[in-house]
């Protein structure tokens, strides 16, 4: 059982909140933390440009991975990327992850403290680390602008845009004509290409983590399971945690039908009554199975 | 032959256009067995679909409109003597009935906002030294009108924590007040009846009452009313108080009722995050900051929720 989500308004590395859950502490890593910070690339992002929300966590001890970091609800911004960078060494683990992110409308926009639940090394118990943007508020104020704003004009930008302009195209005209004059005499002339038909990005799980989680489905075909199973699938197509299941298929990444068909398979799986869990699992292995 | 909840929403539907929060709140109240309060201007159909609702239940509807000089036993009912019998008998209120819409209830006096509160809270009244029990399936659609405040008398936060869950009404969009006027105007559009029976409504509720919720659900749900009072934020200096363990409550009964809406007998997160601000938006005791600053109490309510990140 992980701690509960209370929070106090005091900002890290201060103790959050502790619980006497000891039965579940032990799946908790335990750890020394020693920063949580959370910083946007810029607090003035602008609509239709992708930027970064960056969380780096210090931590005393050796780790190879962080796996209780909990990442806040980034709505309205469409979660375009996420990278996960860990660093071990002597001074201990830095762990950055990077969600690139994109607004579609202007506004303000209050971004969550990403939280880490780990036990607290210094005296054993299990705690709730929030990470802390760069003035100690909890929550990442950022103001979407419109479209890019207007360049600023002047005599000499447009004078040095122009003679780029003339300068570039000499070049590539220059290389034009070698390649081509180069064409006539040494290589006969390609096979017409089509131009590649846009395509909406799929993040379909990796083929061996449905087999993986197909599997430990079929040989524990429990409720934990179930659940360790959906946060797999939520993972695999690059859904923050936290996220609920219509936050997960409004994503462009979930159209094709298969997939929305385990998501939900899923989703059932986690949340059934008990007398439902075995139809539920098989539910959701044959899901897999169509992926 | 009993039907699903699906038919009553769809004949709620085919006669008031648009609203949809206003038909899926009336049908969570209805379903979850509680009180809805509406909050919009006038002229947004609210009246309408609360008689649409008993229309389709082939239930009882009465309406009250709440007024300075309304009087408690104008509400619950009263005791008058009989000439021709020589004794006191007992005349039942406009309460007594299945679906009661309170119009307007902040413009009566806080003692007949009393009584109808209690009414709704104990599901019976006393009159005189005799208890009468409210009819069964009892909910109280109340109305409030934001945009004209002079002369009323506002909810109690402990009152309106009666109310299981709050819509804000809107405006509807330009396409829908086109249909409205094609379906009003140039048709005699009137609402549908015994699309559904009073004892489908209770099969309903048994129905959510067994919908199951998973632990992390529950404590999803916890936090997120917890987070109301200590949750740390932008939106924190907003905040006087937040929401009482009612709404903890509340939201367990909603989201149950909205997976019954959706034809699931387990709750999701989804089911969670979707009601809660229903449940939370008339708990939260806000302050002077809120307005003064100009800041969209709905926001505010919309971060609390969205910060609790989903199991």
């Amino acid at each position: 059982m992980r701690p509960s989500a209370f929070r106090s308004a005091l900002a890290l590395p201060v103790l959050l909140c502790a619980v006497g859950a000891t039965a579940g502490a032990g799946q908790l890593a335990r750890l020394n933390v020693g920063s949580f910070a959370m910083q946007a690339d810029t607090t003035q992002p602008k609509v239709g440009v992708a930027f970064h929300v960056i969380f780096t966590i210090h931590v005393a001890q050796n780790v190879t991975a962080l796996d209780d970091v909990i990442l806040p609800p980034f709505d309205p911004l469409e979660i375009l990327g996420d990278e996960q960078h860990v660093t071990s060494g002597a001074n201990g683990t830095d762990y950055r992850e990077a969600v690139t992110v994109e607004a579609h409308q202007p506004g303000r926009i209050a971004i969550a403290a990403a939280r880490l639940d780990a036990i607290d090394a210094r005296d054993g118990k299990p705690k709730q680390f929030l990470s802390t943007t760069p003035d100690g508020k909890d929550t990442l104020v950022l103001t979407v602008t419109g479209g890019a704003p207007a360049a600023h004009v002047s005599v000499p930008h447009v004078l040095g845009t122009v003679l780029s302009l003339i300068g570039g195209l000499i070049v590539v005209g220059s290389m034009a004509w070698l390649v081509l004059a180069s064409r006539r005499i040494y290589v006969p002339a390609p096979p017409a290409v089509e131009a590649p038909i846009e395509q909406t990005p799929q993040a379909t799980p990796a083929a061996e983590t449905i087999v993986a989680v197909r599997e430990r489905l079929r040989e524990r075909p429990d409720r934990a399971t179930a659940v360790w199973a959906r946060a797999r699938l939520w993972a695999g197509v690059g859904a923050p945690q936290g996220a609920t299941l219509s936050d997960v298929l409004t994503r462009p990444q979930t159209r094709e039908p298969h997939l929305r068909a385990a998501l939900i398979a899923a989703e059932r799986a986690a949340f059934t009554h008990d007398a439902d869990l075995p139809p539920a699992i098989g539910a959701f292995v044959v899901a897999l199975g169509d992926l | 032959m009993s039907v699903g909840p699906g038919a009553l929403v769809a004949a709620l539907e085919a006669t008031i256009v648009g609203q949809r929060d206003t038909v899926r709140g009336l049908m969570l109240a209805a379903i979850a067995d509680g009180h809805l309060l509406l909050e919009g201007p006038p002229g947004l159909a609210k009246t309408l679909a609360c008689r649409c609702l008993a229309a389709a239940l082939d239930g009882a509807f009465k309406r009250i409109q709440f007024t300075p000089d309304l009087l408690p036993s104008d509400v619950i009912g009263t005791r008058i003597f009989d000439q021709h019998e020589s004794a006191f008998t007992t005349v039942l209120g406009p309460i007594f009935a299945n679906v009661v819409l309170a119009d307007e209830i902040n413009r009566a006096p806080a003692k007949v906002q009393s009584a109808l509160l209690e009414a709704m809270q104990e599901r019976q009244v006393t009159i005189g030294l005799e208890s009468h029990a409210l009819p069964d399936p009892f909910l109280v659609m109340a109305t409030m009108n934001p945009l004209d405040a002079d002369g009323t008398y506002a909810l109690p936060l402990a009152q309106m924590d009666r109310f299981l869950l709050k819509i804000d009404v809107d405006y509807p969009t330009a396409q829908e007040e086109a249909t409205i006027l094609e379906r009003f105007a140039m048709r005699d559009t009137r609402p549908l009846h015994g699309i559904a029976s009073l004892e489908d409504l209770q099969t309903w509720r048994a129905r959510a009452r067994a919908v199951h919720v998973e632990e992390p659900i529950k404590r999803y749900i916890v936090d997120i009313v917890v987070a109301t009072r200590e949750a740390p934020g932008a939106f924190r200096e907003y905040v006087d108080r937040g929401a009482s363990p009612r709404a903890t409550l509340a939201i367990v009964n909603l989201a149950r009722a909205r997976a019954v809406l959706e034809g699931r007998d387990f709750v999701v997160p989804d089911d969670v995050r979707a009601v809660a601000p229903d449940a939370l938006r008339h708990r939260i005791g806000f302050n002077y900051r809120l307005q003064t600053q100009n800041v969209d109490p709905e926001a505010v309510v919309r971060a609390f929720v969205d910060g609790v990140p989903a199991p």
